[in-house]
């Protein structure tokens, strides 16, 4: 099971996001409705996911991946993005994101995106369990 | 052409992402003072290298339909019903102005746009006295919701 954090400023987009997590039988561990937020709570609890909105009021999604590369440069960081924001997707993936998610959110893209962060995190741990 | 966009795009996200057919749509060009807003309206400011308002304005049948593909189902509490309408209106004209951007005018290069914001009375609206407005009306099965475009221009001031 992985801890997941959630950031957007939509309450709709948080809700769905959750209930897709929580099926696919992961934990949320913060529901950040603003950057700022976000920085704080994984300051002092890291996610194995979270789940970022690049578009935000006072603090846009990129913004706040940088902070919280700084606190964990091995944090993975899934940007939630519209068409038409390109420019903005390859600044993330620039600053360390690990990939992005396509609005509408569906069961399917959220799955995908966790499950191949989720290989990660299982090959780590048996690598970690090995040594 | 935007609104064509507009249309096009709302089209493929209520039929294709939210399942919800659309019955029929109709187009009016008109006096900006003819305005008229739904139960539930969102807006959206573009500016930059395109200076215009759009706004989404829906009955509550259809914004409660949309609402329940987005939960897929799942009831959402009454004490937050509100807050949750309000942020599918407006995730729902992000989503459609965002995938209909690249079609803009300049694939939509330079082209910025606002949050969006709750509408909850035309009269900010139409002291844009000498903008252009063209509205198309979009029908469900379960109650219609409606695209408004607008030219903003400077507002005249009151005299």
């Amino acid at each position: 099971m992985l801890k997941i954090m959630i950031v957007d400023d939509s309450l709709i987009i948080r809700k769905k996001i959750a209930k897709i997590v929580e099926d696919l039988g992961h934990s949320v561990i913060f529901n950040a409705q603003n950057a700022q937020e976000a920085i704080t709570a994984y300051t002092q609890e890291r996610a194995d996911f979270v789940t970022m909105d690049i578009t935000m009021p006072d603090m846009d999604g990129i913004t706040a991946l940088r902070a919280i590369m700084q606190i964990d440069l091995s944090a993975k960081v899934v940007m939630v993005t519209s068409h038409g924001q390109e420019e903005m997707v390859i600044k993330s993936i620039q600053a360390g994101a690990v990939g992005y998610i396509l609005k509408p959110i569906t069961h399917e893209k959220l799955e995908q995106s966790i499950g191949e962060i989720f290989t990660e995190y299982r090959r780590e741990s048996d690598e970690f369990l090995e040594e | 052409m935007i609104q064509d966009a507009l249309l096009l795009q709302s089209r493929l996200f209520l039929e294709e992402d939210m399942n919800t057919p659309i019955v029929s749509i109709t187009t009016q060009n008109n006096d900006v003072q003819k305005l008229l807003l739904k139960s539930y309206t969102s807006m959206i400011a573009t500016g930059g290298s395109l200076s215009l308002m759009v706004l989404i304005s829906f009955e509550t049948p259809i914004l409660d339909h949309l609402m329940s593909r987005f939960m897929d189902g799942e009831a959402v509490a009454s004490d937050e019903l509100e807050e949750v309408r309000d942020s599918v209106c407006g995730e729902v004209i992000n989503t459609i102005i965002g995938l209909a951007l690249p079609t803009f005018p300049g694939r939509g290069k330079g082209v910025t746009i606002t949050p969006p914001i709750t509408i909850s009375d035309a009269a900010s609206i139409t002291k844009y006295k000498t903008a252009k407005l063209t509205t198309s009306e979009l029908r469900t099965a379960h109650g219609a919701l409606s695209i408004s475009v607008i030219n903003s221009e400077q507002p005249q001031k009151e005299q």
